[in-house]
């Protein structure tokens, strides 16, 4: 029989659901039992439904921290510069304490929410013409002491700004570009070629490519064919020429047709 | 400007705008310096409350607004549909919380403090105008700054972000008395 599944209640973060262990155990919170609430812990994400693996991760950060803490509480305790004994608990308390404020305090502000939900405002009704009004621009206050010459400082300025920002090493590197060669369009076309010819020089059919990379590309689709069965590939003599042969009933794959249909 | 008249004309230019105008611009069109305006307006926010009149005068930061008296809700909505009124969820509100106490913060000082990502909570209450962008933090990344809006003061009945209910720390030294008190559990390793 499968045991019944108690729907646990949603938290929103591991805060929360550390909060919550440690006010059902009540437990200080400035002397948490580390064991005892991390072995709870560890039980609850278990049995928690699997969701997002965002949420899920930050649970788990936290499991790994506790288990971190139960480890420092088994070595002997740090000493600080004061000579006080360090609490491995203590960062994860400070936190708790700081995320427990801002809860209660939010509880708060829920409050003050619905009791200001009360008034009712009203939109404005001011005439368009008026809305739109702006009173007329007086240029002499406007320019005030302006001169041509102050503007062709600060026009002076701006540009040496812009000269400064040029970083002279880098503006002189130049551009590679990459060459894009559709592996399967390659194919297609190599396919449609052979079988239309029955017979290529493969010498014949690379130096067609414009670059390495098209010589590279076409190169992989002869091996590929050859392994598909679609072709055998024949040498005379060491070093002599490469001739290519389209299998008798070889087919050509469907997407070939449909490119010489296209050009 | 003669107080009645000052009164009369606050009252007019408050009703029109609908919307919340600054204490300078108010104190420009009746002619008077900001504070006796300021005084001005808290006399008519007494007087309206005192007779029991419809409306009532806000404050927030610094701007002043008409609206009705809190009290008349429940006629108001046989008349006028209230517009829906949308329910923060607790993650969203406890965002909000860090943010209008925290003021101006980032998404990493929020993370901290929550322990878990809020860009879901950030992205919601910047939709209800709640929180704005208030510009970046100088450090690296120069991550965004967040603060509250004119919107969150006026939904959450607050004048200004002093005015916020005191973080407590009185409070929480309650908490772990109580907590102490009905201490069972004490396993040390």
């Amino acid at each position: 029989m499968e045991p019944l599944k108690v729907k646990l209640e949603a938290f929103e973060g591991p805060l929360d659901l550390l909060l919550h262990l440690i006010e059902k155990n009540k437990v200080d919170i400035y002397d948490i039992p580390i064991v005892e609430i991390t072995d709870q812990y560890l039980e609850y994400i278990r049995a928690m439904e699997y969701e997002d693996m965002n949420v899920m991760s930050e649970f788990l950060v936290m499991a790994a921290t506790l288990l971190d803490i139960k480890c420092r509480m088994l070595l002997p305790k740090q000493v600080d510069e004061e000579g006080e004994e360090e609490d491995p608990r203590s960062e994860l308390v400070e936190q708790l304490l700081q995320y427990k404020l801002y809860k209660y305090m939010s509880y708060e502000l829920k409050d003050r929410q619905m009791d200001a939900g009360y008034a009712m405002y009203k939109e404005a009704t001011i005439p368009k013409e008026v809305a739109e009004y702006r009173p007329p621009i007086d240029y002499s206050e406007l320019i005030g002491d302006m001169t041509l010459n102050k503007l062709h400082e600060v026009f002076k300025s701006i540009v040496r700004r812009q000269e400064d920002r040029i970083d002279p090493i880098r503006n002189q590197f130049g551009k590679i570009e990459k060459d894009e060669i559709n592996l399967d369009e390659k194919q297609h076309y190599i396919e449609q070629y052979l079988y239309d010819h029955q017979k290529a020089d493969f010498q014949a059919l690379l130096e067609k490519s414009n670059s390495k990379m098209e010589v590279i590309v076409t190169f992989l689709v002869i091996l590929e064919l050859m392994k598909l069965g679609k072709i055998t590939v024949e040498q005379e003599e060491n070093f002599d020429k490469i001739n290519i042969v389209w299998e008798e009933d070889a087919e050509v794959s469907a997407g070939a047709l449909e490119m010489t249909a296209m050009s | 400007m003669e107080r009645e008249k000052a009164e009369q004309v606050l009252e007019a230019v408050l009703f029109t705008m609908g919307e919340s105008v600054e204490l300078s611009k108010l104190a420009e069109v009746i002619e008077e310096d900001k504070n006796t305006t300021k005084e001005i307006l808290y006399g008519m926010k007494e007087k309206y409350k005192e007779q029991n009149r419809g409306m009532d005068i806000i404050e927030l930061d610094g701007s002043f607004q008409m609206c009705s008296r809190a009290e008349l809700y429940d006629y108001l909505i046989k008349i006028a549909k209230n517009p829906r009124k949308y329910v923060l969820s607790d993650t969203v509100l406890e965002t909000l919380s860090i943010i209008a106490y925290k003021q101006p913060v980032t998404k990493v000082e929020i993370e901290k403090i929550r322990g878990v990502s809020c860009d879901f909570a950030v992205n919601k209450l910047l939709e209800y105008n709640l929180i704005m962008e208030l510009g970046r933090l100088d450090a690296p990344g120069r991550p965004l700054l967040f603060g509250t809006t004119e919107e969150f003061l006026r939904s959450f009945g607050v004048k200004s972000l002093e005015d916020l209910p005191e973080l407590n720390a009185e409070q929480i030294e309650e908490f772990k008395q109580e907590a102490e008190e009905e201490a069972q559990l004490k396993l040390d390793i």
